[in-house]
Order: structure tokens, then sequence, then C-alpha cells
């Protein structure tokens, strides 16, 4: 069972991943789990927060000012580290790849932190790979309409069916040894590029 | 070889004026000239910067000194060896009030302040003052880092008009990309930031440059190329060639002739995305202080090239403010003099490789303490505040 009264604080600019986040966290049996993304004044909020441990994304630049009150002033009572000592280099390394970043009160056990670190790391795992699925899904659709295109501007010009535009257009692709569509986006510019030299020679003309 | 199988070198970098050596060096195709790919990337923050060097991101980056310094020390992020075998530049650092606060603390004096730009901090002195007396909230100054020469300018400007920069201003880190907008909500009231953001601070007509590091430190080690120790040592002669290429980046920059160029490069969308005007102006040392008013020369505002060798001193001098502000532990001296050194192996021809304790960086300092590099504990109880 985890640590109801472990003090857990958020920050993450992607709204999605902070939500990811949270529930996770919750589900774990985190209760004091407070997520903020917009940072202004952060300093503030911080301060009166007073969290036992933040989770904020390695890219954030907000992790200058955590780190600045962490270790100059004396506006938070107790002093915060990042990660727990030198000894966690897996665990730190695995963060780090994760693009996780954790500040945690000194003092802290290892095992209470690292549990939060795992669900968080776990959970910017998880986010990644929805994102590159997601990116990957737009890139197929973002192909397929570009090949449709050429395809139609291939059928358009050589007055051919559909079909056999499309058996053109791979044909050409196997013999080069490309992508189906870089092939297509070749014929969009070439198309492209005749179509303004023609305007160009009546232009002239 | 061809330029694709040249060993690839990431640097990381931050969008300022003085990562100008590097970017050059990969713009102008010195890298290659050295043999090597150099791939520059921005990074956000400067704890970025430290944990991707440390984790073998990049192998080398443009960092604040104090800030390789303590990264080497392990008292900032993971404890990691570092090397720091050339300085990138010189100066840069703006002490910026909000127009505002400003102009509360001319009211205040009666009259604009004409005094030298080193004694400037009498205008926070004014308002701090009055704000205590009101039990008002203190004056809010930002700085990039806490291990920056930025936040060691600030506190010994404040502290030698006799504020205490712990109690009678508020300082707080605000990273480099968050600073102008900060000034503008009110979220702080002043800064110190590296070119050119003090100065579109300037132009936005937001602040008022009042004092610049040249006025405080002009010697002092301001942004430096540190490496991986444990790189260096596994790739000595990549290294070398790295450490030549952004040489000739830095000796580039440094020509007069090619100011405007560089500025053209610089003020790209790809690096910092600035107006070019503001940048040439800063490679003159003709930073804009005051909105509508027009340049002012400030010797050493902003230089490349000179005296770009580490120095043993630099590093000390760097630990004695770490030492001022109680950053660090007493007796880390041996261990940071190993760090602001050149390659043994040279890397730049031509350059001097005395790595002596003779070249003072505290001279022309604006508070007149002599440092000394054999007692850096006997030069911080010299001060009244901190120390």
């Amino acid at each position: 069972m985890a640590d109801k009264d472990l003090n857990i604080l958020v920050i993450d600019e992607d709204p999605g991943r902070a939500m990811l986040l949270e529930e996770a966290l919750v589900e774990a049996g985190y209760t004091h789990v407070v997520t903020i993304q917009s940072t202004t004044n952060l300093h503030q909020r911080i301060a009166a927060l007073a969290p036992d441990m933040v989770i904020v994304d390695l890219q954030n630049p907000d992790r200058d000012t955590l780190e600045g009150m962490f270790q100059v002033t004396k506006s938070v009572k107790k002093p915060i580290a990042m990660f727990v000592d030198q000894s966690d280099g897996e665990m730190i390394r695995r963060a780090v790849e994760a693009g996780v970043s954790a500040y945690v009160v000194d003092g802290l056990k290892r095992d209470r932190v690292q549990a939060v670190v795992d669900v968080a790391v776990n959970r910017f795992e998880t986010f990644q790979r929805l994102t590159d699925e997601r990116d990957a899904a737009r890139n197929a659709l973002a192909d397929r309409k570009t090949i449709d295109r050429a395809k139609g501007l291939l059928m358009d010009h050589r007055k051919i069916s559909e079909d056999d535009a499309y058996k053109l257009m791979r044909g050409a692709a196997m013999k080069q040894s490309r992508k189906l569509v870089e092939i297509a986006q070749s014929i969009i510019t070439a198309m492209e590029l005749d179509a303004q030299l023609m305007e160009g020679g009546r232009d002239a003309v | 070889m061809p330029f694709d199988e040249y060993p690839t070198v990431k640097a990381g970098y931050i969008a300022l004026t003085d990562c100008a050596p590097l970017i050059v060096a990969q713009e102008l195709g010195f890298d290659r000239q050295a043999g090597i790919k150099l791939e520059p990337i921005q990074m956000k923050s400067w704890s970025a910067v430290r944990d991707g060097l440390a984790f073998e991101q990049l192998e080398c980056a443009q960092m604040p000194g104090a800030l390789a310094l303590a990264m080497h020390l392990g008292i900032s992020g993971l404890r990691v060896p570092v090397r720091v075998p050339l300085l990138l530049g010189h100066g840069g650092n703006a002490i910026t009030l909000s127009v505002k606060l400003y102009e509360e603390a001319i009211s205040l004096l009666g009259s604009e302040y004409e005094g030298p730009r080193a004694e400037s901090a009498v205008l926070v002195k004014a308002v701090a003052l009055q704000r205590k007396a009101r039990g008002e909230r203190r004056i809010r100054i930002g700085v990039v880092h806490a291990f920056s020469s930025h936040n060691y300018e600030v506190r010994a400007w404040l502290a030698y008009a006799g504020l205490d920069p712990d109690l009678d201003v508020e300082l707080i880190v605000v990273p480099r990309s968050r600073m102008l907008e900060a000034l503008a909500t009110g979220e702080i009231d002043s800064f110190c930031v590296g070119d050119p953001w003090g100065q579109l601070a300037v132009e936005a007509g937001i602040g008022h440059i009042i004092a610049t590091k040249a006025d405080l430190y002009p010697y002092s080690p301001e942004k430096v190329l540190a490496f991986r120790d444990a790189w260096v040592k596994g790739h000595g002669e990549v290294a070398e060639r790295t450490i030549q290429a952004i040489a000739l980046g830095m000796e580039w920059a440094a020509q007069l002739e090619n100011r405007e160029e560089l500025a053209l490069i610089l003020a790209s969308k790809d690096y910092l995305n600035v107006p070019a005007e503001v940048l040439t102006r800063a490679l003159a040392c003709k930073p804009q202080l005051a909105p509508g008013f027009g340049e002012t020369y400030v010797p050493r505002y902003l230089e490349f090239g000179g005296d770009c060798m580490p120095t043993k001193a630099g590093a000390l001098w760097l630990l004695a403010q770490m030492r001022r502000w109680g950053q660090a532990e007493a007796g880390f001296e041996k261990e940071v003099e190993t760090v602001f050194q050149p390659l043994e192996t040279g890397g730049i021809q031509g350059a001097e490789q005395d790595n002596s304790v003779n070249e003072d960086p505290g001279r022309l300092a604006f508070d007149g303490v002599p440092f000394s590099v054999h007692d850096i504990e006997a030069y911080r109880h010299k001060f009244s505040v901190g120390g």
C-alpha cells in the first residue's frame, strides 16, 4: 500500500501526460497529488504547497527555478535534492531516458521514492508510446493522401485508369527501391513544376 | 574520410549571444576543418544542459563556469567529473530593472541616477528600504541559475550598496526563456541575464539596464565549454578536434569584420530568433541601456577571443563566490583547480598553455576587494555582507 500522506506535486506543460500520471498515482494509493501546468508564480505556489516530492518533465525550463528554490533560498523548509542519492544510478538513468525528473525531500526513504518514480517512468513511457503511435497513424494518413493525389494527377495526365496509375507508381518504387510515398511526392513535384513552366511559357509568349 | 563519417560531437547550448563559438564552428564548417561533425543542440534550461552532459546525451556544453564546478563537486545534480578546456566569451550579463521599479526608485531619489553603473544598486536600495518600512513585499530579482555568475554578480552588487540579498530582496531563479514574460507581468521586478535578453527588455520598453558584468567583475570567468572528463579521457583526439573547431569559431567571432555576419547567423530562427540589430550592438559593446535612448559604449560589455584559456585562478575565483554565498563547503580548492585546464596535448595552435595562477580574475573588481588565489577564505571574509 502506498503512502497516503506523501505530498506529490506534478508539473507538466502537457495536460494529457499530466492527467495520465495523476490518475496512475491516485490509483496507486497516493491521495495527496497536485498537478500544475501553468508555471506563473511557481515560486510562491511551491512554497505554499510544500511538497515532499516533485515530478517534472526533464525538458521543463522551470526545473531551474525548482532547483534554485531548493538550493539557495530558505523559502522551502526542507532541503530537497534531485533524485535520492548517487547510488541510485540505474533508477536515475531509466528516469532520464523516459524524460522524468524527480526532486525529493532529503531523507525520504529510497523505496518510497522508487515507488513513485516507477509510476512516473511507466506513465511517461506509455505516453510516449501513445504519442508515437498517434504520429505514425497521422503520417500514414498523410502518406495515403499524397499517394491518392499523385494517382489522380497521373490519371489525368496520362488518361489511364486508377489501377494502372497505381501499378505505374508501385513499379517505379520497386525499381528504385524507394517508398511509394516518395515516388508519389516526386510525381506531384514534377507535375507542379511542369504546370508552372507551362504558365511561364505562356507569359513569355 | 567523408564528412558523414566524421565522429559526431553533440554540444548543448542555451540561446544566448555567447553560444556563438559553438554555432559558428558548425555553420561555417570549422568542425569539418578540424575533422569532426559538431551538432549544436539548443536546451531550454541549465539543469537540462547539466543533466544532458551527465547522462551522456551530450559530449560537451556551454555552461556557466560555476555550474560546471558544482556538477564536478556533486552539489548540483549528479556528481560527474568535468573538464573545462576553453572559456567561451567574456561579459554579456545585464542587471535590468522593470520600468516600474526604475521609475519608483527615481522618484524616491528625487532625480535621475547619474552615478557609476557599478553602484546603481542604490536605486534598488531606496525602494527596498521603503517597502521594508511599510511591510510590503520584497523586490523580486530573477537570476538564471543558482550556480551562475549572474547570481554572484547581483548579490555582490546589492551587498556593495549595503543590502543583504537574502533578506532585503528576494532572489529567485527564472529560466532565460521566461525572464522577459516574468518582468512584463510583474512576477519579478528585476533580473540579471545574459545578452541579448536584457537589451530586448529595453527594446520592448519594459526594462532599464542599470549595470553590466563589465562594470562589476570585468575579468571574471563567464560561460565555459565543459566536457565530461571520462569522455575526454576516452576520446582524447576527438576532444582535441572539438576544442579546435570551437576555438576557430571563437576566433572568427572575435573579428570586427565578421560582426554583421555573426549577428545574422545568431539572429536566425534556428538559434536566438531575435532582431539582428540587437546582436550587432552587443558585439560592438554598444548596448541600448534605456528605452528610447541610443547606444552606450560599455567597454568589455561582451567579447570573444582574447584570454580564453581557463586558469586555476578562474576556478578558484568562482569557488570563492560559491563560498561567499554559502553554496559550497570549505576545502574544495585542490579539486576545482584541475577542472579549469587546457588539454595537456594542446588542441589549439599557438595558444598559451600556461595554466598559471597569476592571471587575476578579480582585477578591476568594482568592490576593490583584492582576490587571492592562495587564500579564498581570507578573501571572502573581507566582505561585510556574505562571506
